[in-house]
């Protein structure tokens, strides 16, 4: 049966979308720029463009001007309405580009951690900024790469690591991750579900082996597109478990599932077989 | 599984710019991953890797608005940021008010140098970043005075229970 072809447009709104919900989320989390405008303590770490940015003195001006930092949140704002609007010109793509990189150095200096949950928007932006057809499909595909790279090493940093071979592990993780949450409220229902799973360290080891062997499994993809639609929904379950057992909220990064989906894009010197 | 369609080929035959774009990307991603650090946008996505055994003690990090504990989703900001930054506070107190990130400059340019000279005040934080931690914290809640213990925990029966405490701040 033949279906409708993918237009790159498709592709960039959902990235356009995911932005715009980043953006609210941010503002409802009070960590927009605006909003962190004072704050105390910055850490650089080792990152090597972290120091450039911040010896160039740009997130010290931002941070001391409460109004740069407004204007550069409502830009980033008006650009994701607009990306979801109308068509998506590589110069509104390249300023988005901008203005989010920005964010994000700051962002991560400023919470003094260095996580990683904005790393699925920050790669997949380079796509707003590809006008030329085949040059953004042969990126998409090396975005999929990329995110089997994410999965898979994460496998491979806890086998090297050797944190597979504690007994413990996903016990002691709940402890530090939670006594916060446990110690504030000891009586909620959220607690007694953690608590259960921090006092049975076989059950909980379970579950750790269960996201180690799901990460494992994305090796699969480096070979074949065949299972990319299970991959997704192993993407997906991964996250929701995240979110679960240690609150961490990965849905900014979950825009990496878009990689899975089968979508027909197609470029004028590829054959059908060879279809993305 | 037929070599010649594999992404890199297919991609060296039909976009070699981009091809020598990706390959720097793969090199250096390769790098910094056996180098163990994180530079933009190479990341190493090693969380929850090192192994955790179990302790005696859990540190926790605890914030008192009057004689309230204040539960860090109660701040109006995002639960995390505001534990890295309580988190971080503790750290620099520990450390005697030295950015760690000073040994990292030290370490890479050689200590007393002119390029560590100039990088140190641009890139780590001093001792007038407790002042404004203070400034900060006074935006947060509705009472100015906040008060931040040190707590140590042991998990007994199941849940957690106090040992001792330290102020602060």
């Amino acid at each position: 049966m033949e279906t409708s072809r993918t237009s790159p447009e498709h592709i960039k709104r959902i990235i356009y979308l995911f932005l715009l919900g980043s953006w609210l989320l941010r503002l409802y989390q009070g960590v927009l720029l605006y909003q962190l405008a004072g704050a105390s303590f910055v850490s650089v770490k080792a990152d090597n463009s972290f120091w450039i940015y911040h010896a160039l003195q740009i997130p010290e001006y931002i941070l001391g001007n409460q109004f740069l930092g407004l204007f550069l949140d409502l830009i980033w704002l008006i650009l994701s309405i607009s990306g979801l609007i109308s068509k998506s010109g590589r110069k509104k793509g390249l300023l988005m580009f901008a203005v989010f990189i920005n964010y994000y150095i700051i962002y991560h200096s400023v919470a003094t951690h260095h996580e990683h949950t904005l790393n699925g928007i920050l790669f997949m932006l380079l796509l707003i900024t590809i006008s030329n057809n085949k040059t953004f499909i042969l990126c998409f595909e090396a975005l999929r790469y990329y995110v089997l790279f994410v999965m898979f090493s994460a496998f491979l940093w806890k086998l090297f690591r050797g944190s597979l071979f504690e007994a413990g592990q996903m016990s002691e993780i709940l402890k530090h991750q939670h006594i916060e949450y446990i110690t504030s409220y000891p009586d909620s229902g959220y607690s007694n579900f953690i608590c259960y799973f921090i006092s049975k360290p076989i059950i909980s080891n379970l579950l750790w082996y269960m996201g180690w062997i799901t990460e494992m499994i994305f090796i699969v993809g480096f070979f074949t597109k065949k299972y990319d639609r299970w991959l997704g929904i192993l993407f997906l379950a991964f996250f929701v478990m995240n979110y679960i057992l240690m609150n961490l909220c990965f849905i900014e990064f979950c825009i990496f599932l878009i990689v899975f989906w089968p979508w027909r894009l197609q470029y004028e010197d590829i054959t059908d077989n060879q279809l993305y | 599984m037929n070599i010649e369609n594999t992404y890199m080929i297919r991609l060296y035959r039909t976009h070699k710019k981009l091809f020598a774009v990706v390959t720097v990307f793969i090199l250096f991603q390769l790098f910094f991953t056996i180098k163990g650090v994180e530079t933009l946008p190479f990341f190493n996505y090693g969380m929850y890797s090192t192994p955790v055994t179990k302790q005696n003690t859990y540190k926790n990090i605890s914030i008192y608005n009057g004689n309230k504990k204040m539960p860090y989703n109660k701040t109006g900001i995002s639960a995390y940021f505001f534990g890295y930054q309580l988190k971080y506070y503790d750290r620099f107190l520990l450390q005697d008010s030295t950015d760690y990130v000073k040994m990292t400059i030290e370490s890479r340019f050689g200590k007393g140098s002119k390029l560590t000279n100039y990088l140190c005040p641009l890139l780590t934080n001093d001792r007038s970043c407790i002042i404004d931690f203070s400034n900060w914290l006074n935006r947060i809640g509705e009472h100015k005075s906040k008060k931040i213990y040190r707590e140590n925990y042991q998990w007994v029966k199941n849940t957690f229970k106090i040992i001792n405490k330290e102020q602060i701040h």
